[in-house]
């Protein structure tokens, strides 16, 4: 291999652990050795600021789950901690869990990747193509989703839905912005991670008026 | 709520099981899986299931795709910045794929598989050595072993999508169309007549719900239907 080495670092609005993952990389690719003070040092101008702990419970994890390994377990005491990565699975942090293993991909994303691959799709047929046996999604979820994102102008309809007609959609595809899935927040708007917007506000009126 | 079966099709099943295959394979085979046949078989349905199970990479082709183009495509499926060159861009998608082992689904490649960008899907699984399922109309194959040997070389699987089955158009019209029973004899009688389309057997089962529903059957065989139309998608002949 050439010596040249590839950068390669996830683009949009990240998952904390990402930021983690990448500082962890970035020492990767550069010496081999990983410790905490370097992370600190990597995420230190970046905002919003990451906890000590949280730091700390994703690498208990990634340890866990046999991504890095302690390379000086027998060191004394209040000597700093080395790591080395022993499973680089690529730019994108393994979602872990604390126990090391992994969970099964979200439903979200399964809606997300599949309504760009079936094109025109009603609600039952997105949730159908984006079921699998470990995570089956279900009409209603894709129901809302859908309702979401076309308010937001991602989906097109094809066919109004009337009584007795389910709508028809489809991915205008200007929209994609990205793999990341565009997600439905509690307070009802929906969040694009990959360009870090607000795409959708449900309006809610104040009784009396806006004071 | 109720939550999702998934509809047993022969193509899904298919692809699921080459992909499979491909993903678990020993290192010393080759994996590149193709799956062709006319449009409207299923074969987006069944690269859906597929991309969803093994949280595959997917691309569809374009007509216009360059070189360039369609690295950049597979590098925002990804979410990857892109760096400068193609051949450092090439290195990120190639990098990507091996360290992660998700497969990647090229669709509709019969758009690039005449041009030069088709030689980046070589150049890419020479450098990945990753899992990577090609999906398009029926001339793919030929084409690859008249263009892309080497390509052509590497493929563990071939796997040619199939015309519906009775099977399929009763899974599909049970699925679709819970509230309303058809007969074997219709579904039939259309999946002959559109020569196992899937996509316009969906038509036809939409069609033969409204008409159901217009006129209060609960149970819609060959002879309710009578001579009404069955939707082939051909222009009606003319009439003299």
């Amino acid at each position: 291999m050439a010596t040249r080495k590839v950068q390669s670092a996830l683009a949009g609005d990240v998952p904390p652990r990402q930021r983690i993952w990448d500082a962890i990389r970035h020492q990767h690719l550069d010496d081999g050795i990983i410790t905490m003070q370097g992370i600190r040092i990597a995420l230190k101008h970046q905002k919003p600021r990451l906890s000590e702990s949280r730091i700390s419970d994703y690498l208990r994890a990634l340890i866990a789950g046999g991504f890095l390994v302690r390379s000086n377990p027998d060191a004394p005491l209040a000597t700093s901690a080395i790591y080395r990565l022993e499973r680089d699975v690529g730019v994108e942090a393994p979602r872990v869990r604390r126990d090391g293993t992994l969970p099964p991909p979200p439903g979200r994303e399964q809606l997300w990747r599949t309504l760009k691959i079936i094109g025109v799709f009603t609600g039952q047929q997105l949730a159908d193509a984006a079921s699998t046996p470990q995570v089956p999604v279900a009409k209603a979820t894709a129901d809302e989703y859908i309702k979401m994102l076309s308010r937001a102008g991602y989906l097109q309809t094809v066919v109004e839905p009337s009584p007795g007609v389910p709508g028809r959609y489809r991915l205008v595809p200007s929209h994609w912005t990205g793999p990341m899935a565009p997600m439905i927040r509690r307070t009802k708007e929906l969040y694009d991670p990959n360009t870090g917007a607000v795409v959708y506000r449900r309006v809610t009126k104040t009784e009396g008026g806006e004071p | 709520m109720s939550v999702n079966a998934i509809v047993p099709l022969t193509n899904v099943g298919l692809l699921t099981a080459a992909v499979a295959s491909a993903a678990h394979r020993p290192p010393e085979l080759p994996g590149l899986v193709v799956m062709y046949g006319p449009s409207g078989y299923g074969k987006s349905l069944a690269a859906a299931y597929a991309a969803n199970l093994h949280r595959a990479y997917y691309i569809q082709c374009r007509e216009s795709f360059t070189k360039k183009a369609f690295v950049i495509a597979m590098l925002r499926e990804m979410g990857i910045a892109p760096m400068k060159t193609l051949n450092d861009m090439l290195d990120q998608v190639a990098e990507q794929l091996s360290r992660s082992g998700r497969p990647m689904i090229i669709d509709d490649v019969q758009y690039i598989i005449e041009k030069s960008a088709a030689n980046i899907i070589t150049d890419l699984y020479e450098a990945s050595q990753g899992t990577i399922i090609m999906i398009g109309e029926e001339q793919v194959p030929a084409a690859m072993s008249r263009r892309l040997e080497r390509l052509h070389n590497r493929v563990l699987e071939w796997v040619p999508a199939q015309a519906a089955s009775l099977d399929d158009v009763r899974a599909l019209a049970d699925k679709s169309y819970p509230s309303i029973e058809i007969d074997d004899d219709l579904l039939e009688a259309v999946n002959d007549r559109v020569k196992g389309c899937l996509r316009r057997v969906a038509v036809n089962l939409y069609q033969i719900h409204n008409e159901a529903t217009a006129n209060g059957w609960q149970m819609v065989g060959l002879r309710e239907w009578g001579d009404r139309e069955i939707h082939t998608g051909q222009p009606p002949a003319r009439r003299g």
